[in-house]
């Protein structure tokens, strides 16, 4: 008797309920789960196992982790990362606020072309990108064939390539519009109305600039230097073409034990350092945001 | 959305996709022949031949770099009947499981081999013969001919009249080369205090290094440029740049340090007959000259002088490569590897 009446007080299923819930929810979920779930949750895993020539042995450990401080190398490395990703964030975020700047509010009628020849750059491959400055750079490159033909230099200037000069001005260049094209958005919402009461209380242009274009274009720097810090700090691409000799950055590493070191726990420990390293840099940026908010 | 919910339909459909993906493994073809293999080692010029007198198809996927074919053999391998693998990277291969050994008697051409060849210890396991060496590659350095006109000692590399033009290949090889010229006898398997000259006399070159090379059309784009006048190397190196019209040579250090490819047939191969086939046939003196002619790669099989043009062999120095064969340091595994790219990483961080 007690049985049927329990059975019979179970809530019956809604299936609409949760069809609606699949169609709707199910893409964005599958998403997450697929692209950001289950990599980061394999990496964290991986990252705790080892290797025994090409088998990962599942044998819980913290070895990898002690491995990051173990040899020097890692932690330099990865400071030398930070280092470029810091030059190369400070330089980008300076250079692309400066064109948003002048597209948004010096050009008029020109404004939606120069825009659009800023998202250009985005068009082509990034190797390439990164690639032409080993030509612009080099011995024989634009810059000193230029040089040479005025009569300035005798030999060709060596130090423009493989160092991290050519790192950073590559990175910087790669990451410019990563900048301006949030930055520009931002200028575009600022009423006219403020600047022009700001200018009529006797404001001077500078002055408009610090106290209200630049508090109200933080919503586009914020996430163009987010975007250009994390990635430039990862980045493979330029070290490895322009870095030369001492230009070696975490990501290089990283590759090396996926690759030839077959060491994908040591590589996922090194990733998670990475991550970490990153996730710290980019709080203390929101933190910095909403100071100034 | 309740977060449990969220995570029970995620799972749902996360385990739909897992089951999707199981069931759409390529499968082997009756009559097919997979290859795991580098482009040019299976031209159509000697592909073509094989499939015609055994009435089958061959199918191939080109590799990039060595560690691709190992990161496919350690994910499962069904995929393929044969692959192509390093002198470095045998005994890994051999003792991880990856391949099968080999039968002797099913490859009569296997005998034409250089004597050396057909005893390498790390190509065997338990007396068990597992690789077909196919093609050879001997590390040369490439210099500038026109800079370095003379001078065939791999301490050029250390020259500081060459300061700033210099480039070294970024790959743990490059520690064996440097250690072979330092005098040091176990190249692949060196002690700490031997790994540590090493890595210092690497690290006192460093100013006079302009940058590290990994793939093969960067060395090429380095000299080509002018950037560099001198670097460990390939032979594909110093031929391609010679094609390009840049006047260089290339020079061999003594004792010569080199790596072979061989064929080994996967774990698991249905087609275990038909590989046996394929690797006689690559081996063959007419498929090895045929080859070298096409592809500019160095044979294995000295009788190949017979099938290709006398300016291969000249090109080739084939005549050198009989002589040095018996004292090459080949390629071969290194216990520590891990290590040696920690070390190769700090003199890079130094």
């Amino acid at each position: 008797m007690i049985l049927t009446e329990l059975s019979s007080r179970k809530p019956a299923i809604d299936w609409s309920w949760h069809l609606r819930l699949v169609a709707f929810l199910g893409p964005a979920a599958l998403y997450a789960l697929v692209f950001i779930l289950v990599p980061y949750a394999n990496l964290l895993i991986y990252s705790f196992w080892k290797t025994d020539n090409y088998t990962i042995v599942r044998d819980f450990n913290l070895g990898n982790f002690a491995r990051v401080f173990e040899s020097p190398v890692y932690l330099s490395v990865i400071a030398n990362s930070l280092l470029v990703a810091s030059i190369v964030t400070i330089c980008a975020v300076v250079l692309g606020y400066a064109l948003a700047l002048y597209v948004a509010f010096f050009t008029g009628m020109r404004r939606k072309f120069l825009y659009f020849l800023m998202v250009i750059p985005l068009w082509t491959s990034f190797l390439l990108r990164a690639f032409i400055w080993r030509l612009i750079l080099g011995r024989e490159g634009v810059i000193n064939s230029g040089l040479a033909w005025f009569g300035f230099t005798d030999e060709p200037l060596s130090v423009l390539l493989f160092n991290r000069f050519s790192v950073c001005v590559a990175l910087t260049y790669v990451f410019i519009p990563f900048v301006a094209i949030p930055v520009y958005a931002a200028l575009e919402k600022i009423p006219p109305a403020t600047l022009e009461a700001s200018m009529d209380l006797g404001a001077s242009p500078f002055y408009t600039l610090r106290r209200i274009i630049l508090p109200l274009s933080l919503p586009g720097i914020i996430p163009g230097a987010i975007f250009t810090f994390c990635l430039s700090f990862g980045d493979f691409v330029a070290p490895s073409l322009l870095g030369g000799p001492s230009g070696i950055m975490i990501s290089s590493v990283i590759i090396n034990q996926f690759g030839s070191a077959f060491d994908w726990p040591f590589g996922s420990a090194l990733a998670i350092f990475v991550i970490v390293v990153v996730g710290i840099a980019v709080a203390l940026a929101r933190l910095l945001e909403r100071r100034y908010e | 959305m309740e977060r449990r919910e969220f995570l029970k339909t995620s799972t749902l459909l996360g385990l739909t996709a897992a089951v999707g993906l199981k069931f759409c493994r390529p499968a082997a073809a009756a009559g097919e022949l997979r290859l795991l293999t580098w482009e040019g080692y299976a031209e159509d010029a000697w592909v073509k031949d094989f499939e015609q007198a055994n009435g089958v198809t061959v199918t191939k996927t080109y590799v990039g770099s060595n560690d691709e074919y190992m990161a496919k053999l350690a994910a499962g391998g069904a995929d393929y009947d044969l692959v192509v693998i390093v002198s470095s990277l045998a005994k890994r291969a051999i003792d991880a499981g990856f391949v099968e050994s080999l039968d002797v008697s099913l490859i009569p051409n296997f005998s034409q081999l250089y004597p050396r060849l057909q005893k390498v210890g790390f190509i065997f396991k338990d007396d068990q013969l597992y690789g077909a060496p196919t093609f050879l590659a001997i590390s040369p350095v490439t210099v500038n001919a026109e800079v370095i006109p003379e001078g065939n000692d791999f301490g050029i590399l250390f020259d500081k009249k060459y300061a700033g033009k210099i480039a070294m290949w970024d790959d743990v090889s490059t520690l064996g080369d440097v250690a072979n010229w330092m005098g040091i006898k176990d190249v692949w398997n060196m002690s700490d205090d031997n790994l540590n000259a090493v890595k210092q006399k690497l690290i006192e070159q460093k100013p006079m290094v302009r940058t590290y090379w990994s793939q093969a059309g960067e060395a090429i784009d380095l000299f080509m440029n002018k950037e560099v006048v001198a670097s460990n190397s390939w032979s594909y190196i110093t031929s391609t740049l010679k094609s390009r019209g840049l006047p260089v040579r290339d020079f061999v250090s003594s004792p010569p340090v080199g790596a072979f490819d061989s064929h080994f047939i996967v774990k698991g191969s249905q087609q275990r007959e038909l590989a046996h086939k394929f690797i006689n046939h690559i081996l063959s003196p007419q498929s090895q000259g045929e080859i070298a002619d096409l592809t500019g790669y160095t044979p294995t099989a000295p009788a190949s002088k017979d099938y290709m043009k006398p300016e291969t062999w000249t090109a080739l120095r084939m005549d050198d490569v009989g002589k040095m064969m018996d004292e090459m340091k080949f390629w071969e595994d290194i216990p520590r590897r891990g290590r040696y790219l920690e070390v190769l990483n700090e003199i890079k961080a130094a």
